[in-house]
């Protein structure tokens, strides 16, 4: 008898919060790059005497997250200390969360291809960060490496882990669970959402459930540090628990290594021995109680979440699924989008314009949306002229240049670039044609006897108006023009 | 207190509390007898749940890596156990065993939680006592002081010498301890003053009054002496 396999999935995942101190001292959080062990303290070394005092603004950061995920908030929350002896661990314990978590139940909706899939949040709660453990060789590895180093300036960092109920089906709704939630730290201002630099961390529970009734044991993967990997670690994992499965064999409960290079995951001895953390409430912190208007501010105060983004690019604006992809990615882009529409720009030349021309500016300038020179309005006034055909699209992206390489105003690289607004008058324009004609008698008399049978010729000369005229014609009306003339005087 | 008299209190402690509640009365007090069944009954028990509880997370800390005694091992488990075997002493092992184990999974309900909701019910007992009196007094202990490490190797008989300071802690309330004299063998002797929360300077003005009254003389006399030389602690 054949059976059918059923992956079962569900997520952990660690969002390191985006505030400036740490979660229980005023140490800053910026350890990228930082020198060993000089973002710290007394409090998060866990030096004796020491006492925790709560970061308000991660509280918040977490809140934000739990409300725009649909978590009821608990009035009352509470921290607890999580027991285990690690050399990157300053005070044996993390202080987590257990009980009283910050937010509990709440949802994520997740889009494939047409479909939405709804993906429950067990739980969103707080934690520390631990500190970094180098393995000091030759070669970097573990195995080999003579002793270790700890590093302590990620020791208290917070984080927001969440925790999502068993209801992914597929490494691939995997990745868009993963993607939307990164979308909505992002959105959220709460977390740059950065995979590769630890700032969202997965942890995924796998398990497979064969149609004969028998379950295999939830397998733990660690260390995937894209959404790339988290994909193929786990059709890695259900290609081996299956094979497991279907030579009638048992799947053992384990954490298992993601080994990017190999693409296999491997049993990581280290967590063999069971575990028991010897959770109680965290005697140095006392419970914190919500004001019930501070909740209920800080929930009124969302910014328009990715999915609300999504469905208005799409039904109201009608932009294509590509567009709203890219301004889903990052918010500062849609809210130059938004601005752009707001100051009257058709959304499809808005988004084309976006896409085209400042996404190129930004990749050959880089720093990203937040120093980009040119205000929306600014580039509002100049698709403006281009709407009214003042401008040529060619003219168009001179100026442009011109705005953002200079820091200009539209009406002040407009005079740069020696198009004045608005187009040339009909005689001007007149005697363009004139000279260009007649510097190109050669091209005239060939289109005259029909040697321009598939247009070309007649678009060459068009080409040479508009680039003398700067722009400041309209392209059809030099084409009419052309034929006008070229017919009059035939 | 009702329950204090069950205890087993040394005389001459038993008289000074005696005769402490007579000066209080004699400088104006009104003095009424207290019931405090769980705080005496079980607060012992349950501080030494919750203390070592605490405790064994507390001193986790020391584990040879950041600071402190370091003893090396070859392998990082042989380090954490030589280091924290060599650098504690008895009680605290003892101590740290016993928060170990009352909050190990299978364990914690049965002892660390049970004994949350008995501290709840003491911090209660207090709260009710205290609607109808403004302090208490009680012994702070149940015998003379003893000598250090005398009753190390008896830890039961060493934490009953707690019984009556404990559950202020628990309680979270203000207490204090004041000398009224010395007895025969030149030892201490003492009387609690416990308030209500907050109230610690009400506290310090009634423990005031009766050390004026006690005339308590401030150095300690003669046997204490004998543990100093030449102004020299031996």
């Amino acid at each position: 008898m054949t059976c059918s396999y059923t992956p079962v999935i569900g997520l952990e995942i660690h969002v390191q919060l985006a505030t400036a101190t740490k979660l229980f001292c005023a140490c800053p959080t910026g350890y990228i790059g930082a020198v060993p062990n000089s973002n710290v303290c007394p409090v998060c070394l866990g030096l004796p005497g020491t006492l925790p005092v709560p970061n308000a603004r991660a509280v918040e950061f977490s809140l934000r997250t739990a409300l725009a995920l649909g978590c009821s908030v608990q009035r009352g929350t509470r921290f607890h200390r999580k027991n285990y002896f690690y050399p990157d661990l300053p005070k044996a314990y993390q202080i987590s969360q257990y009980d009283l978590p910050l937010g509990l139940g709440g949802s994520l909706d997740v889009r494939m291809d047409g479909d939405v899939h709804r993906i429950r949040i067990t739980r969103v709660h707080m934690e520390e960060d631990a500190g970094k453990l180098v393995h000091a060789c030759g070669d970097g590895r573990l195995s080999g490496a003579d002793h270790s180093l700890a590093d302590y300036n990620r020791a208290g960092i917070p984080l927001m882990e969440i925790v999502s109920e068993p209801d992914i089906r597929t490494p691939r709704e995997a990745r868009e669970y993963v993607a939307e939630l990164r979308r909505l730290v992002r959105c959220l201002d709460v977390s740059d959402g950065d995979m590769e630099s630890g700032s969202l961390r997965v942890d995924a529970n796998i398990s497979v459930k064969c149609s004969d009734g028998r379950w295999g044991s939830k397998v733990e993967i660690k260390n995937m540090n894209s959404l790339r990997a988290l994909e193929r670690a786990l059709d890695f994992e259900i290609v081996r628990q299956t094979a497991v499965l279907e030579k009638g064999e048992t799947v053992f409960q384990e954490t298992r290594h993601w080994d990017d290079v190999s693409g296999h995951t491997r049993s990581s001895r280290s967590k063999e021995e069971a575990h028991d953390y010897r959770y109680f409430p965290d005697p140095d912190l006392p419970p914190l109680f919500f004001e019930e208007s501070w909740v209920t501010s800080i929930a009124a105060t969302l910014p328009e979440l990715p999915w609300m983004r999504r469905e208005r690019y799409a039904s109201t604006f009608g932009l294509s699924g590509d567009d709203v992809g890219v301004f889903l990615e990052d918010r500062c882009l849609a809210e130059y989008f938004d601005a752009l529409v707001g100051a009257g720009v058709t959304p499809s030349r808005a988004a084309n314009w976006i896409r085209t021309e400042v996404l190129r500016v930004l990749n050959e300038v880089g720093g990203g949306m937040a120093a980009f020179p040119v205000a929306a309005a600014e580039l509002a006034s100049l698709l403006a002229a281009v709407e009214r055909r003042e401008l040529s699209v060619t003219a168009a992206r001179e100026v442009f240049d011109a705005m953002h390489k200079e820091h200009l105003s539209f009406e002040k690289a407009s005079r740069r670039c020696g198009i004045a607004s608005g187009n040339l008058g009909e005689n001007a324009l007149k005697d363009l044609l004139r000279s260009v004609l007649e510097e190109n008698a050669d091209v005239v008399e060939e289109i005259r006897s029909g040697g321009d049978v598939k247009g070309k010729k007649i678009r060459f000369l068009q080409g040479l108006v508009m680039r003398k005229a700067r722009g400041q014609a309209n392209p059809e009306s030099v084409l009419q023009l052309l034929e006008d003339m070229l017919r009059g005087e035939q | 207190m009702k329950e204090f008299s069950g205890f087993d209190v040394d005389p001459e402690l038993r008289n000074t509390l005696v005769h402490a509640a007579r000066v209080c009365q004699d400088a104006g007090a009104e003095l009424v007898d207290i019931s405090l069944p769980v705080t005496i009954g079980f607060g012992l028990a349950c501080y030494y749940i919750l203390a070592p509880a605490e405790a064994s997370s507390n001193l986790a800390r020391y584990d040879g890596v950041r600071y402190g005694l370091r003893a090396e091992g070859d392998t990082l488990l042989e380090q954490y156990f030589r280091t924290r075997g060599a650098g504690f002493g008895k009680e605290v092992k003892r101590r740290i065993l016993t928060g170990t184990y009352v909050l190990s999974s299978g364990y914690y309900d049965a002892y660390y939680l049970t004994a949350q909701k008995v501290r709840r019910r003491i911090v209660q007992e207090f709260a009710q006592v205290f609607s109808g009196v403004d302090a208490i007094l009680l012994p702070t202990s149940p015998c003379l002081p003893f000598r250090r490490g005398e009753l190390v190797d008896d830890p039961i008989r060493m934490y009953l010498t707690d019984v009556f300071t404990l559950p202020v802690n628990l309680a979270g309330l203000p207490g204090l301890s004041l000398c009224t004299g010395y007895a025969k063998n030149g030892l201490p002797l003492s009387v609690q003053l416990v308030g209500k929360a907050w109230s610690e300077q009400q506290l310090l003005g009634t423990a005031a009054v009766l050390e004026s009254r006690f005339g308590t003389p401030r150095i300690a006399p003669l046997e204490t002496k004998t543990h100093f030389k030449g102004g020299e602690r031996l």
